[in-house]
């Protein structure tokens, strides 16, 4: 992580992390920890608010190293925030995404319709 | 007819000494009275016992001094904490009887005062413990509304969403529908319609989350698919894909405006004069078929409902044989967190065929709530077997 200034949020098991638009016009979050049915929902609406409050954005690459463990309801915060993205043409990466993620994402159907490198 | 109410609530305060029973009075009539509460007294431990019990522990609260004959303050209050914990206390002390004091703090004294008391301190403290005991009071109605608002919902959603299994000599259904315990109400979705003597519609779906919200998302979906599906469609002779499809246009229209939805849903078309079973899926669990001594998984989930406005569902037919058995289930049976949910429906393909077939919804539910703390499933579960005779 750069030196920048950056937001942290913690949630019942997960933290989201993101500092500034960098000179791409991209934006990394970070999530660590695990998405089930009741975190995933505090976290969403921050996930999209990023959409929002940031001016120029033309990436959102989620980094999903830290994330061990999301359940098919937490996979929804990610949904969620896709919607928005499209609404906005603003590109949404998944990086750094283990099996068992991309196993419930493939699962949802949703293999398509996300970037995801692994 | 009696004109005399009675007051919100009762303290009681606690000393030898008359004098100080007195004083604490005075000091108390305006508070008692702005807080419509009644002052009761006692000059020991022991008539404080027979006055909290006399009043069956309908108390506030109690104050009472630690230095007293027979049965000590700090005893007579750690003794309430044991036999009516609802009764909040606090204790009067000097500095040599501190230990004792602390003994009864570690036992649940909620607070204590350092004698001499000035007189206001002693009111805005009697005052504090007043409050907390409020809130507690308040807190606890609310909870019994909220319980009584998820039984309500619980009952509502189990009556509409209960349907006849079919169970003939051709086919058999059953089922087990377990919302999550605490909240009694939750998203998981089945229905099954009978279109003739040979053919029966199974649906099977997920609303993400439980309780109310998914409850009642899973009474609109009920209402979409006995409603505005069969107007729009005539499903005696549609496919499933096209049903389907059908069902997720209705999704993304009528839930729309919701946020965070997302249902899992499959359907599946059991035709028993044609031997066939046809299979349309968004995102649920795969079938399983049950043939002879093994268990697969059959078909590919396509996306979820309601996320894209138009989409084209394939189905895949599969030829039935007498003595299959298919089951469908929602995650909630399987799914542990932390683990990955491939690997658990690879290890519900081995242990299906080691299992009483006729009682396998049963076992299944048993064996998988070891998995679970408690044998609590954390989830709603669905478990549906489909008999082919």
């Amino acid at each position: 992580m750069s030196g920048k200034s950056e937001t942290t949020l913690d949630f019942d098991g997960i933290k989201l992390i993101y500092g500034q638009i960098d000179e791409d016009n991209t934006i990394t979050v970070y999530l660590d920890g695990y998405l089930d049915s009741i975190n995933s929902t505090k976290i969403s609406p921050h996930l999209i608010n990023i959409t929002h409050s940031i001016r120029g954005l033309g990436k959102i690459t989620l980094n999903l190293e830290g994330l061990t463990y999301a359940s098919s309801t937490g996979i929804g915060a990610f949904t969620s925030l896709l919607i928005e993205c499209k609404k906005k043409e603003i590109e949404l990466e998944l990086i750094n995404v283990n099996r068992k993620i991309i196993d419930v994402i493939s699962l949802l159907g949703f293999t398509s319709f996300f970037k995801i490198r692994s | 007819m009696n004109e005399q109410k009675g007051h919100q609530s009762k303290i009681l305060l606690v000393d030898d000494e008359q004098s100080i029973l007195n004083a604490e009075l005075r000091l108390l009539r305006k508070w008692s009275i702005e807080n419509d509460v009644e002052i009761l007294t006692a000059s020991s431990g022991k008539e404080a016992l027979d006055t909290v019990r006399a009043e069956k522990g309908d108390l506030a609260l109690i104050v009472s001094d630690e230095k007293m004959p027979g049965i000590s303050g700090s005893e007579l209050l750690t003794q309430i904490n044991i036999d009516f914990p609802q009764i909040l206390t606090i204790i009067l002390t000097g500095y040599s009887s501190f230990d004792s004091v602390l003994v009864a703090i570690k036992a649940g004294i909620h607070s204590y005062m350092l004698k001499p008391v000035e007189n206001d301190i002693f009111i805005n403290e009697v005052n504090k413990v007043y409050q907390l005991y409020k809130l507690r009071k308040e807190n606890e109605e609310h909870d019994k509304r909220i319980k009584k608002e998820l039984k309500w919902a619980s009952e509502l959603q189990k009556k509409l969403l209960t349907v006849h299994c079919p169970d003939n000599d051709k086919i058999t259904f059953d089922v087990i529908y377990q919302p999550v315990e605490e909240l009694g109400c939750g998203g998981d979705f089945y229905d099954i319609l009978t279109l003739d003597k040979d053919r029966y519609l199974l649906f099977v779906g997920d609303v993400a989350g439980h309780g109310i919200k998914a409850a009642f998302i899973t009474t609109m979906i009920k209402q979409i698919i006995r409603g505005e599906l069969l107007n729009e469609i005539d499903i005696t002779s549609v496919s499933t894909g096209t049903l389907l499809s059908a069902l997720n246009r209705l999704f993304f229209i009528n839930f729309a405006d919701i946020n965070n939805i997302m249902v899992t849903f499959s359907v599946h078309l059991f035709d028993c004069a044609n031997m066939k079973v046809t299979s349309s899926n968004g995102g649920h669990l795969p079938l399983i078929r049950m043939r002879q001594e093994s268990a697969q998984k059959i078909g590919t989930p396509e996306i979820t409902l309601g996320f894209q406005e138009e989409v084209q569902y394939s189905e895949i037919e599969i030829p039935m044989e007498k003595g299959d058995m298919y089951i469908f289930l929602s995650d909630g049976l399987i799914e542990v967190p932390g683990g990955s949910i491939m690997k658990q429906l690879d290890q519900l393909l081995q242990t299906l065929p080691s299992l009483d077939r006729n009682n396998i919804l049963q076992e299944l539910k048993t064996s998988y709530s070891k998995k679970f703390p408690g044998g609590i499933f954390p989830d709603d579960i669905t478990v549906i077997s489909v008999k082919v005779k």
